[in-house]
């Protein structure tokens, strides 16, 4: 089958000031089956916005390709990118401040529709009830309803309205519900796992918590330093992590459990600058396992068992 | 609320089980041990906005024994935070409304003046705020801020306070510092910011440390550290500590009881254990369901709680969580539920209609 999203050595830099350039994404491939969720976790400043950011075109790659259907879309420009953008939706992490606070909700939904002159006026006012009632909110133009008016659970409703309007094949949700309450967080995750059933959408999920992209991902890659450490499915990553970072996340997730016994943190080491990654292995610096080789040589993305993906030269129970 | 109070009980339980394991430096301290540390009775906070009055803490009463760490939990706006600012009194009068009392070692707080709260900020008590980048002073350097709170509530020379404010940073595990007193904020990560923000809630000793959502903004792996800091330093200096988290992963396995609150009152309070094994109060149990979990089989649909919370500008007179319960009853919609005993010591619960009764 042929993917849907193909990312292949995909890099992003950004200046950084007195002739610095500092790599936030750093050769990454991967690809995406069509109708599958792709989880993408990592801690902050691990290059997973800056991932989100170039699939859907908003920062053009220093080198790599991104392919949808086989098309290569991150040289485009001008009108050819920007009808390849209405196949690739984004949602935010902070969904209030992503939309605009003076416009009618209904509007906001039935922007992408107005700009590209998609049916009359009424064959758009119905997309949009139709839109909103699928993400669980009513239609109600009249009553001039404005993002204010809603809670933060309702305007990422609002805002994955807007996504789906245009019919997108690939959803890029950056941390949907990041800044979201658990009880919210819950019915945002179930709502985006009915809809990606429904549309059959491509979804890439941005997360920093490893509990909430387990619920609705088919593969998670795990991001450090710009990277990809690790890929595979919920069932082998978390029961039987490759990679020792992966595993250093998995132990320090809270559980909600008073008779769990969480194991000592391990001892504080800073994250290394991105602007001055370690030689080699860029987590050798924080693993238990690093050897001489770890310091010199990177390792290599391999496939370790059927399906799953690790960048390891010493990968655990392997 | 009327009968016996169960803040008071509550302590009495704590006590009960915290005696037999006391720090040795409070034998001594008999007396003092009968009392809680901190007492709250009835309190309230309402702030004064354009659409009325907004009751963000509605009558919470709960105690905080020496050494103990009380976990205060709830979603955003139930008023956990508005509390911990209402017990440091770090809410502005014009503003707010404040009622009730909190008694911290024999002293109403709410009664004192300016000057006498000053004296109790940081020595007595301090409080750990949740963003360590808006925390520190952005223009000063790190050794200058630590400085500030030792020389203001000790008299130390400068030397000393130096001296102090190291080994200080010592204390919370940041390698270097000499140098780190030296850098500013921006030079620091936010785990290492956090840590010297809790250095400088340290540096005089206080007796209880509010941590409100102390944790939130940072990875989980420096969640991890500081969580585990923060133990290792009540451990050593027998400091009581209420931890206000929005996450019940967090309070589990670091606290010794934990209040669930709801729309600005509490809803459920008890020892840890009891309140997730024997849990009364349906808010809660959802709470506990709609988190996503990592040893959960397979791909279902989370739990999740219809609705939102409500508006604290006018409360219905029932229980606040009735509209979205799934076992409110007529009774619930009515009239509010009181503060109960459950059949464990210690265990309250605020619901007509618990989780493990007859329906």
């Amino acid at each position: 089958m042929t993917p849907k999203l193909e990312i292949e050595h995909l890099t992003v830099e950004y200046p950084a000031g007195r002739g610095q350039t500092v790599q936030a994404v750093s050769d990454v491939s991967f690809s995406l089956a069509p109708g599958e969720t792709l989880g993408l976790v990592g801690e902050s400043g691990c290059g997973k916005s800056t991932m989100a950011k170039a699939v859907s075109l908003h920062v053009r790659p220093k080198g790599g390709s991104i392919r949808v259907d086989g098309r290569d879309l991150s040289t485009l420009r001008g009108g050819e990118l920007r009808r390849a953008r209405t196949k690739l939706q984004m949602i935010f992490q902070d969904p209030v401040s992503a939309l605009n606070p003076r416009r009618r909700v209904e509007d906001i939904v039935g922007e992408g529709l107005r700009i590209w002159g998609t049916g009359s006026a009424r064959e758009r006012a119905d997309k949009v009830r139709a839109t909103m009632e699928a993400v669980g909110l009513t239609y109600d133009p009249a009553a001039h309803r404005r993002p204010g008016h809603f809670s933060g659970g309702q305007c990422q409703r609002i805002s994955i309205a807007r996504a789906l309007i245009l019919e997108p094949e690939v959803l890029i949700c950056d941390e949907p519900v990041s800044a979201l309450d658990v009880s919210v967080q819950a019915q945002i995750l179930n709502l985006l796992a009915e809809l990606g059933e429904r549309y059959e959408l491509t979804m890439l999920f941005i997360s920093h918590d490893l509990a909430v992209v387990k619920h609705i991902s088919d593969r998670i890659a795990v991001m450090y330093l710009g990277k990809v450490c690790e890929i595979a499915t919920p069932e082998l990553l978390y029961e039987r992590p490759l990679h020792p970072y992966t595993a250093t996340l998995l132990a320090a997730i809270p559980v909600p459990d008073p008779d769990a016994r969480p194991a000592p943190a391990p001892r504080f080491t800073d994250i290394p600058s991105p602007l001055d990654p370690p030689s080699g292995c860029r987590f050798r610096t924080r693993c238990s396992r690093a050897s001489a080789r770890c310091a010199t040589e990177e390792p290599v993305a391999r496939e370790a068992a059927p399906g799953h993906v690790v960048a390891c030269h010493h990968p655990l129970a392997a | 609320m009327t009968g016996s109070h169960p803040g008071e009980n509550a302590g009495a339980a704590a006590r009960q089980r915290y005696a037999h394991n006391a720090p040795a430096r409070f034998a001594d301290d008999a007396a003092d041990m009968n009392t809680p540390l901190l007492e709250v009775r009835d309190l309230r906070l309402s702030y004064r906005t354009e659409r009325g009055l907004v009751r963000a803490v509605d009558g919470v009463s709960l105690t905080v024994d020496r050494g103990e760490t009380l976990g205060l939990v709830g979603e955003s706006g139930c008023g956990k935070t508005a509390f911990a600012r209402a017990v440091m009194g770090l809410v502005p009068a014009s503003a707010a409304e404040r009622g009730g009392s909190v008694v911290f070692e024999g002293e109403d707080l709410l009664t004192l003046d300016d000057k006498a709260m000053r004296k109790m900020m940081g020595a007595q008590i301090a409080m750990v705020f949740q963003s360590p980048l808006t925390s520190l002073n952005p223009v000063m350097r790190i050794g200058t801020q630590i400085i500030e709170s030792l020389r203001l509530h000790r008299s130390l020379t400068k030397a000393e306070a130096r001296a102090t404010a190291a080994d200080l940073l010592r204390s919370v595990h940041i390698a270097d510092p000499g140098g780190t007193l030296r850098r500013y904020p921006h030079q620091l990560s936010g785990g290492m910011r956090q840590r010297v923000i809790i250095a400088i809630a340290l540096a005089c000793g206080p007796k209880l440390l509010l941590a409100d959502e102390p944790t939130t903004a940072l990875d989980v792996t420096v969640q991890a550290q500081i969580l585990d800091l923060l133990a290792e330093l009540r451990r050593e200096r027998g400091m009581a500590t209420v931890l206000v988290s929005h996450d019940l992963g967090v309070v589990a396995t670091r606290t010794d009881r934990i209040a669930v609150m709801y729309a600005g009152k509490i809803v459920e309070y008890g020892p840890t254990p009891a309140l997730f094994h024997q849990t009364r109060m349906p808010y809660t149990k959802a709470l506990l369901g709609s988190i996503p979990r990592l040893d959960a089989k397979g791909r279902r649909p989370l739990n999740t709680i219809p609705g939102r919370p409500p508006s604290l500008l006018e409360p219905g007179p029932g229980c606040r969580f009735a509209p979205r319960c799934a076992y409110a009853q007529p009774r619930c919609l009515a009239e509010e539920p009181p503060l109960r005993d459950s059949s464990t010591p210690g265990h309250y619960f605020a619901c007509w209609n618990p989780i493990g009764t007859e329906r």
